[in-house]
């Protein structure tokens, strides 16, 4: 109660925005009338009654009719109904697809005391599934698009810590992929069926509780979710607009429902990560970079500064070279560090096992007039790296029905997190910008070691002869001085009033409002390195005097930002559902406003002391020059704000129309607006439309199929669009502050006028089967769907004489093609005592891009895959090389072909590249068939589940060797060991031969030849649970409903895969996730 | 009943989307957003120093010039474009992003400003920011372009100027406007006509010198006369610009121990430009080596040489920029140019006397004090050839000198350039077709613009 008080009066604050008067103004208007309505229906006595299932779900869009009479209505999403009968002893018939058929005689009926109906399953029938748009619950029998639906039992399967983690491989249609690109326009490890835009956003839209969802998904616990929809085709967008074009995932929470008995559910477990594998990188064997460190000193590239930072080796040759050490102490000592591994240093000092806990909780019942759900979750995850993070989340919600015809629902959801960063990961700590593979953290004894990061040992041994703070870093304990904490408290609150004007006719009202405030900070402690290293850098010792001056002072740095989202949605939808004989009807209409405003800011302060929060001003106007090379520099002034706001306006409706149970006519249309800027108001709306139609072969009376007692068509097209936020009729400025040179303020040019951007367009069709044969032995279906986009945008090359500040402008240029194929099988293998169930998902997907203005001339450049490279008759993702001739067997140099021939001319080679067919085609980089196959087996308590998942028809491109990198960059690649070395190895290797002075464009040209591309085809376990039930023991079913115990491992690796080297295409460049085991246990009573 | 419910809801709706919507969605998505519409607007996108006063890319003549050299294996550790810049190949010049492209950048910026700034009637009492404004944008396009010129063309010869490739003029900011090259006739006239059109309109001097004003104008005039070879004119404005600024800094007052020992912004500097272009890597002093014939010439007593340079393995390097930050070269204006340009022109026009009081009057800032003997000479032939050996000397790294090379081999200087790297002798003799760097070879592809003859 108390969070909703709490919501409630931030709700009023709210309604006192001016950007939501409107809004206000609606509420009352629409309150007031209602409150003053005069009493509605018929004569007779109205009968409520909630409908139930044996296990007390609430069951939606049951029909119940009065026996031999043409009054109908039915249930609620909530179970709940209400139907007027003419007198006692009338028999209400309750049917519903999934369940047995029931007859109440009413005898006597109070209206105090609701009906409570429970209905049994029908085990032979399909399971009665309630699709979610998030606009309205549509039973998936009577969709005509393309909805997936995931149940709680199936969400329960994985145990990770949110939610969009369940979902890998129990969806048809959805490919997780970790290896691509995250961009502005791309920040989703998922999409859904293939993309639909080029250079567009291409993520789905995420909805939970029926409002796009804007905060950290990390913010909600699973446990609080009941199912996900997955809305995958044209009717998607149609329903959600601009943002959906991608498909939407609809997350739906558990729920209280009137007259339902009060029941406590409860869930908690363990999950423990191995350490990741370090070994699995491909790190330079120690001893071979030591010997390219010692060539590239005797050849003179290595730059000895008294001041920068020499590696290790470096500083041994050096010592050598001036004659400092002996050749024997020397080689000792080189020899002592070729024996040295970095990775068993962070291993032994900083990597760890990781525990995460999760408890979580709920209430859930309900009376007459009222139902409730409370719910309080805590998730404790300590990481890898003792990184730290605490969740704890609450949720209440409330239905109170106030009068007959009108109900309000209150809820809240409030979750708070807390993290704290951890040691340094692989990877971070160089010595002068260079990834050494063999540095150590701590001595024989385990007492720190400093590591050289900017300035040499000798120099920081030595500058400022004692006046300065140590200059040392000590990898092994900075990371406590240096720690970075975040907080997040977040609240979902939602009010929502639902009044029947008429039978049939409703009326939903429904607020959002969502407020994210996230503060982190940053302190960085006087024993840390950050600011040991910027006090001594901006210290002056005076020559003569030697007295200090200390331009940063002394004290702790405390970095702080604060940044906050508020969002606030209005939505009033307009209800009909009405039945008619033969006909029945469902339609709404409805409107939306929703408005985003992000904000933001920080501050950095100096000389900050935690115990009696002091802090010291410093000069951020003046440049001092730094303590170690002069150079002049500003103290890091760190003052920000940010607001960016955005606004929304929809007008959207449906409607679908069936006749006898068996045809089914469905439409859909929305328009949306938003304040784009710079942009005319007739050109920020845009139309989305789509329509359907469904066909249930297996009503008809000549239909007689015993193979398949159930088969269903269903069809939809429909067309969407996209508008580039950046699409600007004028040029627009940005001001971004104080130059730090002048103080005055300044403004860059954020967007060059481009006036001649259109709309992208999306078509979309969807035809699919559903069947099943007689017991449901074997159900499932079948879909086809095709995506077609035009006038997509996409850079352009751009005369740069015309000094835009790229070479590229977005243009509408490209048009795209894809087909897919989602295939869902489950099958029911054996059910009897011992059961087992197959469920099969395969999804085929294929697309090209159709076309794609690019002059001729432009040089094509093959990349990893892990960007779009748009090429006419190639898919989105694809790898594109050099043709490799293979190796010299002269000199091990890479070679490639130049009009046919073979050729070491790696510029020409280069610049030969005009078109794709300049170049070799290797294969899409994303799969062409995927999918999993989940075998689940049960047998009195015990149930095993277990989880294979496939990726096929696919390649990636590997890292390996780059010399000019290791060169100038020190960047290495175990390949080097592969490297040809003497006349034959070409024979054994595809790895080029070292060369000093490195060749130009030769590394770029192995890099991306087809040597180094690999076939990502792989099947891999995606998780097993084992779980065991163990209510058949308890002796009384009163306490426990269920009582669950479950352990379950995933992320257990590859099974199989194409390529023979050890490379898991999921992770080319990066550590695999670790194994993960869980031990918990659920239960409710 | 119900059609009346039904209808005050329906109205409502229609009311909230279509009366209210307009003005809702008419909000700013971003407070910092802004159309350019005021004269504040436009002094600020001028204001960007950043990208105005630094990385406008002339890079590539001073990485041609000879001012410096590499060690092989710092050559050998460079990419292709830098090597190619250094051993004058005209080949596989860079694509984007390249020196054209930052020129054009600061162009367009200036563009933008022009097209605006005209839309805009300034009152009584905005009359002089809106005068600044139009005279900055002029001047910042003209600055553009001269050093368009200085690196992708021929030096300037007024018997084949109007055959002589030129820049591409760009005067608005429309996208789509073609990209013609103009002959260099044209182009200095653009140039020259930008500056004059820009000095009414500029203060005297600016209140930041990030800022263009009058007497950095009339230097920047100076500089394109000169490097046209047309004294009187360079000379005229040259002394414009002296009676507006004259200050030298006395080189005994600094502290030449420093890494910097100039600061930024010093009392010498007319206007503030920086070279953060797409090759000064190489002739950043972290890898170029100053030539150690030109080190030789330095006189013990002459404080330039250890205010400009250090010594540190392998060699001699430069810290002279009239800037503090990264090594990164001061390219813009200041007054020891002025009086260089102001002394050679009185020079070459026989006026000895003159000529060498202007010399001395700057160097004996730069001598120890007590130290400097007055220059003599008996001619002005011979005056003349002191101040170019002095200029050279003084204006070392601020990225003329491969103008002045131009320039000069135009009056028989007869300056032969020679690169030694990994054993191999490259040579640019006077005159060299090189001597008009490569223009890009996709802005060639892509505008069907002439390239220059190689």
């Amino acid at each position: 109660m108390l969070i909703n008080l709490k919501c409630n009066s931030e709700l009023f604050k709210l309604l006192k925005q001016d950007a939501m008067k409107k809004v206000k103004y609606f509420f009352i208007i629409t309150i007031f009338t209602l409150l003053n309505k005069t009493v509605l229906g018929q004569p007779g006595i109205n009968v409520t009654g909630t409908i139930l299932s044996t296990d007390s779900r609430p069951i939606a869009e049951a029909t119940i009719m009065i026996k031999h009479q043409s009054a109908r209505a039915t249930s609620a999403t909530d179970g709940s109904f209400t139907i007027t009968i003419r007198s006692k002893n009338d028999t209400l018939v309750i049917s519903h697809i999934g369940y047995a058929t029931r007859e109440i005689r009413i005898t006597s009926f109070n209206n105090d005391k609701p009906l409570i109906i429970e209905m049994n399953k029908k085990s032979t029938e399909l399971e009665e599934v309630i699709i979610n748009t998030g606009l309205q619950h549509i039973p998936k029998d009577r969709a005509t698009g393309s909805f997936d639906y995931i149940d709680n039992k199936t969400l329960n399967l994985q145990v990770g810590s949110t939610i969009l983690d369940r979902l890998k491989g129990v969806s048809s249609g959805i490919l997780f992929d970790d290896t691509k690109l995250q961009s502005s326009t791309k920040k989703l490890n998922f999409n859904i069926r293939g993309l639909s835009t080029i250079n567009g956003n291409q993520d789905p839209l995420i909805v939970l509780d029926n409002f796009p969802y804007d905060g950290d998904l990390s913010n909600i616990n699973p446990n609080d979710i009941e199912s996900i929809s997955i809305l995958k085709d044209a009717a998607a967008a149609s329903i959600w607009g601009t943002r959906a074009g991608n498909g939407v995932v609809v997350i739906t929470s558990k729920k209280g429902s009137l007259n339902q008995p009060m029941q406590i559910e409860f869930n908690s477990n363990v999950v423990i990560a191995q350490k990741p594998d370090l070994f699995y990188l491909p790190q330079m064997n120690s001893g071979d970079y030591i010997n390219v460190e010692q060539m590239l000193f005797n050849k003179g590239q290595v730059n000895t500064s008294t001041i920068y930072a020499l590696s290790p080796a470096d500083e041994i040759f050096q010592k050598r070279l001036d004659g400092d050490i002996t050749a024997e102490d020397s080689a000792k000592s080189i020899n002592a560090l070729k024996n040295t591994d970095i990775r068993d240093q962070y291993n032994k000092y900083f990597y760890q096992p990781s525990v995460n806990q999760q408890y979580s909780i709920n209430v859930r019942g309900g009376s007459k007039n009222n139902s409730y759900f409370l719910s309080a979750g805590y998730d404790n995850d300590i990481g890898n790296l003792n990184e730290k993070n605490d969740r704890f989340s609450l949720k209440a919600e409330n239905t109170f029905k106030i009068t007959k015809n009108l109900q309000i629902l209150i809820g809240a959801l409030y979750t708070n997190t807390q993290t704290v960063s951890g040691r340094p990961a692989y990877g971070s700590i160089t010595v002068g910008y260079k990834p050494l593979p063999y540095l150590s953290f701590a001595d024989a004894n385990g007492n720190a070691l400093p590591v050289d990061v900017y300035y040499r040992g000798g120099y920081t041994d030595t500058a400022g002869a004692g006046k300065l703070l140590n200059w040392k870093y000590y990898p092994l304990d900075d990371y406590e001085h240096s720690v970075t904490k975040t907080g997040l408290n977040s609240l979902l609150a939602n009010i929502a009033l639902q009044y029947r004007i008429a039978k049939g006719l409703n009326v939903d009202v429904t607020f959002n409002y969502q407020k994210q405030e996230q503060g982190t900070n940053t302190m960085n402690d006087m024993q840390s390195y950050f600011t040991r290293n910027i006090i001594n850098t901006f210290t002056q010792i005076d020559a003569s005097s030697g007295m200090v001056n200390n331009i940063v002072p002394l004290g702790s740095i405390l970095a702080e930002s604060n940044s906050t989202v508020l969002s606030n949605n209005f939505r009033a939808v307009l209800n009909f559902n009405r039945a008619f004989g033969n006909h029945s009807i469902s339609a709404l209409v409805g409107s939306e406003a929703r408005q985003t405003d992000n904000s933001s800011q920080s501050n950095t302060v100096y000389g900050y002391d935690e115990n009696t929060l002091t802090t010291i001003p410093v000069d951020f106007s003046n440049q001092y020059p730094s303590y170690a090379d002069g150079g002049y520099s500003q103290i890091p002034y760190g003052v920000a704000f940010t607001e960016t706001l955005n606004r929304f306006v929809s007008l959207f409706g449906n409607a679908s129309y069936t006749f006898k149970d068996r045809y089914i006519l469905s439409g859909s249309f929305r328009k949306d607006a938003s304040n784009l800027f710079g942009v005319n108001t007739n050109d920020k709306w845009n139309p989305f439309w789509s329509a359907g139609v469904s066909w249930e072969i297996s009503k008809e009376s000549f239909y007689n199929s015993s193979l398949f007692p159930l088969l269903k068509l269903r069809i939809t097209y429909g067309s969407s669009g996209n508008v580039d936020q950046t699409k600007s009729a004028v040029t627009v400025i940005q001001y971004q502050g104080a130059s730090p040179n002048t103080n005055l303020p300044f403004a860059t040019i954020n967007q060059f006028a481009n006036p001649d951007l259109k709309w992208e367009e999306s078509v979309t069709t969807n035809a699919a089967l559903d069947f099943a044969t007689s017991k449901q032995t074997i159900s499932g279906s079948i879909e086809y769907y095709r995506k077609k986009g035009e006038n997509l945008f996409g850079p352009s090359p751009v005369d740069y004489t015309a000094g835009i500040n790229s070479n590229v402008v977005t243009r509408n240029i490209a048009s795209m093609e894809g087909n897919g194929l989602d295939l869902t099988l489950r099958s029911k293998n054996i059910d009897g005592a011992f059961k087992w169930e197959t469920n099969l998902l395969l999804s085929l997907y294929k697309d090209e891009t159709t076309s794609y203005f690019y002059p001729q001339g432009s040089v094509y450049s093959p990349g990893f895959g892990n960007g779009i490279s748009p090429m006419v008759g190639k898919p989105l993702y694809a790898i594109l090389s050099y043709k490799s001739a293979g190796l010299d067997p002269a000199t091990g140099d890479p070679r490639g072909y130049l009009n046919k021939q073979v050729s070491e001319d790696y510029y020409s080679i280069y610049y030969a590249a005009t078109n794709v067919d300049s170049l070799m085609y290797n294969g899409p980089s994303t799969p062409r068939i995927f999918g999993s196959v989940g075998n689940s087996f049960s047998w009195k308590g015990f149930s095993l589940t277990a989880y294979i998942s496939y990726k096929l028809g696919y390649y990636f491109r590997k890292e390996s060797i780059n010399y000019d990198l290791l060169f100038n960059q020190g960047i290495g690649n175990s390949d080097f060991s592969k490297r040809w070395q003497h006349p034959g190895d070409e024979l054994k290797t595809q790895v080029p031969s070292m060369v000093y002075p490195n060749i130009g464009g030769r590394d770029n040209f192995y890099t991306l030849s087809d040597a180094t591309v690999l076939k990502g085809d792989n099947i891999r376990w995606q998780f097993i649970n084992l779980s065991y039930d163990f209510t058949r023991w308890l002796t009384s079913k009163k306490l426990f409903k269920m009582l669950q115990l479950y352990i379950n491992a995933s992320n257990l690796g590859i099974i199989w895969k194409a390529n023979k080297e050890n490379i898991d295409p999921d992770f080319p460049s990066s550590m695999p996730t670790p194994k993960t085991y869980a031990i918990g246990l659920r239960g409710n009573f | 009943m119900k059609n009346k419910y039904l209808s005050i809801i329906s109205f409502i709706l229609v009311i909230f989307l279509f009366n209210s919507c307009k003005k809702y969605l008419d909000a700013k998505p971003d407070k910092t957003l802004e159309i350019p519409s005021t004269i504040s607007d436009l002094q600020a996108i001028l204001d960007y120093d950043n990208f105005l006063n630094t990385g406008n890319g002339i890079s590539f003549g001073e990485a041609s010039a000879d001012n410096y050299y590499l060690p092989d294996a710092v050559f050998n550790s460079q990419n292709n474009e830098n090597q190619n810049a250094y051993i004058w190949s005209n080949t596989n010049y860079s694509d984007y992003p390249n020196d054209w492209a930052s020129i054009y950048n600061i162009i367009n910026v200036a563009n933008v400003v022009l097209d605006n700034i005209d839309k805009i009637h300034a009152t009584t009492i905005d009359q002089n920011d809106w005068n600044n404004v139009k005279g900055s944008a002029l001047f910042f396009r003209a600055s553009s372009l001269l050093k368009g010129v200085f690196t992708f063309c021929k030096a300037y010869d007024k018997a084949t100027s109007t055959s002589d490739f030129g820049m591409a003029i760009k005067l608005t900011s429309d996208p789509n406007s073609p990209t013609i090259r103009s002959n260099l006739q044209d182009t200095y006239n653009r140039i020259i006509s930008d500056i004059v059109e820009s000095i009414p309109l500029l203060p005297d001097l600016p209140i930041q010198v990030e800022r263009p004003a009058k007497a950095s104008a009339y230097a920047l005039l100076a500089r394109t006369y000169l490097s046209m070879r047309i004294y009187d004119s360079c000379a005229k404005y040259a002394n414009l610009s002296l009676e507006l600024k004259n200050d030298l800094l006395d080189y005994n007052t600094i502290n030449t121990s420093l890494n910097y020992p100039f600061g930024r912004f010093n009392k010498e500097v007319l206007f503030n430009d920086v070279d953060g272009g797409s090759s000064n890597y190489i002739v950043s002093p972290y890898y170029a080596i100053v030539d150690s014939t030109l080190y030789n010439s330095y006189d013990s007593n002459d404080i330039r040489k250890t205010a400009f340079f250090t010594s540190q393995p392998p060699g001699v390097r430069f810290k002279g920029m009239y800037f503090n930050q990264n090594r990164q070269l001061f390219i813009g204006l200041a007054t020891d140019e002025v009086y260089l340009m102001r002394a050679e022109c009185y020079a070459r026009s026989g006026n000895k006397d003159s000529a060498l009081a202007d010399l001395n009057h700057l160097m004996v800032t730069r001598w120890k004090a007590g130290t400097f003997i007055p220059f003599t000479a008996s001619d002005a032939q011979e005056v003349l050839s002191i101040i170019l050996t002095e200029r050279r000397k003084e204006l070392i790294f601020r990225s003329i000198r491969w103008m002045d090379i131009k320039r000069l081999n135009k009056e028989g200087a007869n300056i032969t350039l020679t690169r030694i790297v990994n054993g191999q002798t490259y040579t640019l003799p006077p005159n060299d077709n090189r001597f008009a760097l490569a223009l890009p070879a996709d802005i060639i592809k892509m505008t069907g613009m002439p390239q220059n003859p190689l």
